[in-house]
């Protein structure tokens, strides 16, 4: 194993970066002393969000209602710069793909070499010998450690694979999951009082987290693929943006309530904000799920050794 | 109205030392954890200030996400693992069967 | 003092700020970069705070107290808090592109140093 460079951190220009730094802190300074403080009256748009809130929106959340619905055009954009920033993670995180001469060439031979091997034919032994010089798809030649480390003897190195923590962990994280999923689903789904799409979100994807800590890969795999999850975040998406689009067809206006409004503290009150905010729930939750596996499952892809 | 203002500075005394900690710590697991005490401690300022909803947000995106995403990528930069399995594991999710 | 928090939001910039300037590990950077913006999070809700405000939420209005009459009274300013909430989504997406990008470097040239990376230099 090569030294770590990172623990004696090298630094670079620390003085000249110290005195820039004492020059941005003064101006910082003397910019904070001139703003205005906690007696000044609260601006006019502050107090058209409050007015607004119960009789346009019929909300008493002023902040999902200014988040989802007056300025939800801003929203709106935030959501598609996250779904961007998965979009630009997933592309840096793949795999190195074949492509070491002319686009295309090597499919062209393939089929070449296809042809050729139909023409050869009948030639068992050299197919199956071809076959065996193949680089291993075996899964059997892979250390596979025990399904959980409670049976593992005591003394012995940790399994070369581990699928799951212990008994503690995994019994804790049982009872945890469940009430953690519903406290995420509660902040979505009560949308008059304080919560909303984001920390919903990222407490489910949090959900997810902790179930892949407790019982492996193994255990979520059927669920956590990234077609699946992929699919999520785009239907996510599907539904902001038919949601905004609609009440410019129907109501005119970009991101205009076109739901009729519920009664206040129902879970239904707010019209489209709840919509919006269970879309942005969607695209939160799924878009960290995959940021965090597609930088967990990123490939070993070291340069060469220059010799 | 002092007992606020003691919560608000209690909380600042904390943000400013977590910080300090960051850039001051050599090792980066531990630097992880004390930008993770930032945002953790910045939500309960929040609080205090009377914003619970950004209180929600900044406490699962400092307890949660930030760490999770620092660690894994220092882990990632720092082992020079082979090219299967990827995640430790032996299931390959990209060619699933 | 309100104050007090305008200038702790401003040190931690500065905190950020110096990292960002001095160390050469990529990841290092990244978490100055982090706590750059927790410090506009810090200014942005210090700013919403009012002298004695609730927060700016009309959910069961107190004793002797409507609902209409809590909008008009003395609450925390929202939009400055949805300011907040916009900035904490970004910044959690761009903190994951940083990574990403810092890993992809690090396998390249087989260091986390910003002064091994010579390629790219003038």
């Amino acid at each position: 194993m090569r030294p770590r460079e990172t623990d004696d951190e090298p630094t670079h220009r620390p003085i000249i970066g110290a005195v820039l730094v004492a020059g941005v802190a003064v101006v910082l300074a003397v910019a904070m002393v001139d703003l205005p403080r906690e007696g000044a009256p609260l601006p006019s748009v502050a107090r058209y969000a409050m007015d607004v809130a119960i009789p346009k929106w019929g909300i008493t959340e002023p902040v999902n209602e200014i988040v989802y619905g007056t300025r939800g055009f801003d929203t709106f954009g935030e959501t598609f710069l996250l779904l961007g920033a998965v979009v630009c993670v997933i592309t840096l995180t793949r795999r190195r793909e074949p492509r070491q001469g002319f686009i295309g060439e090597q499919e062209a031979g393939a089929r070449e070499q296809a042809r050729h091997d139909a023409g050869s034919g009948g030639n068992e032994t050299a197919r199956q010998a071809e076959k065996a010089e193949e680089p291993g798809e075996d899964p059997t030649d892979r250390p596979v450690g025990p399904a959980t480390p409670d049976h593992e003897p005591l003394g012995r190195p940790a399994p070369e694979a581990a699928q799951a923590m212990t008994v503690v962990v995994r019994v804790a994280s049982r009872v945890a999951s469940p009430i953690l999923a519903v406290a995420g689903i509660y902040l979505v789904a009560w949308g008059y009082s304080p919560g909303g799409g984001f920390p919903a979100g990222a407490v489910m994807a949090g959900v997810i987290l902790l179930v892949y800590a407790a019982f492996g890969y193994r255990r979520i795999a059927r669920a956590v693929q990234p077609s699946i999850f992929e699919t999520l975040e785009l239907l996510g998406a599907l539904i902001i943006i038919g949601c905004e689009t609609l009440g410019l067809v129907l109501k005119g206006s970009f991101s205009a309530n076109w739901i009729p409004l519920a009664e206040p503290q129902t879970i239904r009150s707010g019209g489209i904000l709840q919509l919006f905010s269970g879309g942005e729930f969607i695209e939160v939750a799924t878009g960290l799920v995959l940021v965090i596996f597609a930088i967990l499952g990123m490939e070993h892809d070291w340069a060469r050794d220059r010799q | 109205m002092t007992g606020f203002w003691a919560l608000d500075y209690l909380c600042l005394a904390a943000i400013l030392a977590s910080g300090f900690l960051v850039v001051r710590m050599r090792n980066l697991n531990a630097a992880v954890m004390a930008l993770s005490g930032v945002g953790t401690v910045l939500s309960l300022t929040f609080l205090v200030l009377g914003a619970p909803d950004d209180a929600h947000s900044e406490v699962v995106v400092g307890a949660i996400a930030l760490p999770t995403l620092y660690l894994i990528a220092i882990a990632k930069a720092r082992t020079n693992v082979s090219a299967e399995d990827e995640l430790g594991e032996s299931s390959d999710r990209r060619h699933p069967g | 003092m309100i104050v007090a928090n305008y200038l702790t939001a401003a040190a931690l910039f500065c905190f950020g700020l110096y990292t960002v300037l001095t160390r050469r590990n990529l990841i290092k950077m990244v978490m100055g970069l982090s706590l750059i913006e927790s410090s506009s999070y810090l200014l942005l809700i210090s700013m919403a705070y009012r002298r004695g405000s609730t927060p700016p939420v009309l959910l069961n209005p107190p004793h002797g107290q409507t609902v209409t009459g809590l909008a008009k009274g003395n609450v925390a300013d929202p939009v400055l808090q949805n300011f907040c909430l916009t900035a904490i989504v970004i910044g959690v997406a761009v903190t994951a592109v940083f990574l990403s990008v810092a890993v992809r470097v690090s396998q390249h040239y087989r260091s986390l140093d910003s002064d091994r990376m010579r390629e790219m230099k003038g």
